[in-house]
């Protein structure tokens, strides 16, 4: 078995032991997503307004819940010492790393978003487009949180820090999706904003692995 | 040896030598240069025909606005220093205009939003160059906290380091798609390649206040590196010397 | 070759098609239309979504101000020089607000007209004193100076 598919075995056989730390953020999502009538109005006029912007925040919060520890378990019990010596780029394990993370971690939040919608009555062209950008959007989201985990690994006081220091980061996937939300609504041209998103998701997904390998690095080299 | 100018920038000693000299330089002729500009911009330029004496924040907002989108292209370069040739002072360097660019980008905002109110009506707007701004703010602050967590300096400053080249790629990203989002701020009055859009009696003293923006952030900047160097050092031999003598 | 340098090549390869992939979609995108900011010409031809919160940018045309003396109610053209497109609107407007003057309105269209819930003033890159501009009104080259600023 190469080394690529028993990382992620690996992995499946972590989330089988803690099935937990799945659902936790899935749990989020839906907990936030029920405050909004409550904080706002039970008007669903008003709610199916907001409600796909609310959906894509929440989205956006449970996913960097759940990314912020994303190297700290394999920083403690050494296996990320072990990757420096495998014979594979660190940068390419690392990005299998987040790959991995992103198919059993990422995709279950998006999976939900349907329940979430119909829990604020999203109509169905804007959730179909709600979807789709997340699928877009997230990994790059997904890269980018990493690399706050990763910068922040060595430090003992790192708690959320990784995530702040990351989030003026998101701001052009933020805004292009909110686009796309904005012109499904109006039955407009989705696409070429789609593209857009797709290109960032690309780039982010081709050099933050390459960035997050230096963080490592350091942390490692720093910490004994 | 054509590279001996570059390479004494790595010894700190050097460096807290001849600082204290530049300094003094940097002060006096921020000082001289502020208050003529200063002095100038508000007091004896002429009024503008639509906004009347309210666009004289301007002497304050554009140098300070500039100053802040400066210091991260300099601390980005002090970050590329720091990965290839390893220098420690580019560390400090980085450590020094990070809190100096968050204080410059706070002011630039909160003139602009002084400035909003006459003219536009409203303290925020949640337009292109307001909201870069905000969020360069909060890549500041991100490289401020970032070291703030971290025990060791050297991995502090690489970690900054990181973040600060990842935020300089983006930064061009996030402006195009900010500007797409939301326009409302007027396009600059000076721009380096073609003639400024006010006349000489508004644009001279603007220029003399920039010029003097730019040199006080260096008094700034090296002051908090000396303070820095020598706490870095504090176990070197000169150091020692230093303190006990005086 | 040996496995080290296949490896150095497949992550070259990598890296160069996620870029090309990623020029790709930009240029994509960029062939498309992807503004929200409409100019009046586009509202009349109908470019503009109706119903949904759109901003229009323009000057507001001389001589179409029209305040409802007993309440904030304003209605006036805004105006890219070909087309108009009437705003209507309720509230407090900017100091720099009057006519000649740069706007930028978000609202939506309404039967043909455009009803604001902002309104907000747009002031040019162009300082200068007063004097300056009294003459260059007398010599009729202010709307001139910003006619060709706007275009």
């Amino acid at each position: 078995m190469s080394i690529e598919k028993r990382m992620l075995v690996r992995e499946l056989k972590l989330i089988a032991a803690r099935p937990g730390d799945i659902f936790k953020p899935m749990w989020f999502t839906l907990l936030v997503i029920s405050m909004v009538p409550l904080a706002l109005a039970p008007d669903s006029q008003l709610l199916a307004e907001i409600g796909s912007a609310m959906i894509w925040v929440a989205t956006l919060l449970a996913l960097l819940l759940n990314t912020e520890h994303l190297f700290q378990s394999d920083f403690s019990d050494g296996v990320l010492e072990q990757w420096l010596f495998l014979d594979r780029p660190l940068a390419w394990l690392v990005g299998v790393k987040l790959i991995a993370h992103w198919l059993f971690n990422v995709l279950p939040l998006i999976l939900i978003t349907p329940v979430a919608g119909l829990m604020l009555s999203v109509s169905t062209e804007v959730l179909l487009a709600l979807f789709i950008t997340l699928l877009v959007a997230t990994p790059a989201l997904t890269c980018f949180s990493g690399l706050g985990a990763a910068l922040t690994l060595g430090s003992s006081r790192s708690g959320i820090l990784g995530v702040l220091v990351m989030m003026p980061l998101f701001v052009p996937v933020v805004i292009l999706a909110a686009g796309v939300l904005i012109r499904a609504t109006d039955g407009s041209d989705t696409l070429p904003l789609l593209a857009l998103l797709g290109a960032f998701s690309v780039i982010a997904a081709t050099l933050v692995p390459v960035a997050v390998s230096a963080a490592i690095r350091l942390n490692i080299g720093g910490s004994n | 040896m054509g590279w001996r100018w570059f390479h004494q920038w790595g010894s700190p000693r050097w460096f807290y030598e001849r600082a204290r000299r530049w300094q003094l330089v940097c002060g006096w002729l921020a000082l001289i240069l502020l208050t003529l500009g200063s002095l100038w911009g508000l007091g004896f330029a002429p009024v503008d025909y639509q906004q009347g004496n309210s666009y004289r924040i301007i002497y304050l907002h554009v140098p300070v606005a500039f100053l802040a989108q400066a210091l991260y292209a300099a601390m980005a370069v002090c970050a590329i220093v720091l990965f290839v040739w390893k220098m420690k002072l580019a560390d400090v360097a980085m450590q020094s205009i990070a809190v100096a660019g968050f204080a410059f980008t706070a002011l630039s905002l909160i003139s602009g939003a002084v400035w909003g109110k006459p003219t536009w009506g409203t303290y925020w707007v949640w337009d292109a160059r307001l909201t870069s701004m905000l969020i360069l703010a909060f890549l500041y602050l991100g490289a401020i906290g970032l070291r703030a967590a971290f025990q060791d300096p050297d991995q502090a400053g690489k970690a900054c380091g990181i973040l600060i080249l990842v935020g300089v790629v983006n930064l061009p990203i996030i402006k195009y798609s900010v500007e797409w989002w939301n326009t409302l701020h007027q396009p600059a009055s000076l721009k380096l390649t073609e003639k400024p859009t006010m006349p000489a009696s508004m644009w001279i003293p603007l220029l003399i206040n920039i010029l003097g923006y730019y040199i006080a952030a260096a008094y700034l900047v090296l002051g908090s590196m000396r303070a820095t160097v020598l706490e870095r050092e504090r176990r070197a031999i000169w150091v020692r010397e230093l303190v006990n003598g005086a | 070759m040996n496995p080290k340098r296949k490896q150095r090549l497949f992550i070259i390869l990598g890296m160069v098609s996620g870029l090309g992939i990623a020029v790709g979609l930009v240029m994509y995108a960029l062939s498309q239309n992807i503004n929200l900011f409409f100019t009046p010409t586009q509202i009349v031809k109908g470019e503009a979504p109706s119903a949904q919160m759109i901003r229009v940018g323009g000057m507001v045309a001389d001589g179409t101000v029209d305040r409802d003396p007993q309440s904030l109610r304003v209605a006036f053209e805004v105006t890219d020089f070909d087309h108009n497109v009437r705003v209507s609107y309720e509230g407090i407007l900017p100091d720099l607000f009057r006519e000649g003057q740069g706007v930028v309105v978000q609202g939506r269209i309404n039967e043909g007209q455009f009803v604001a819930s902002e309104v907000l003033a747009k002031h040019d890159e162009n300082y200068m004193p007063p004097e300056v501009t009294e003459a260059l009104r007398q010599s009729g080259k202010l709307d001139q100076m910003i006619g060709v600023q706007k275009q």
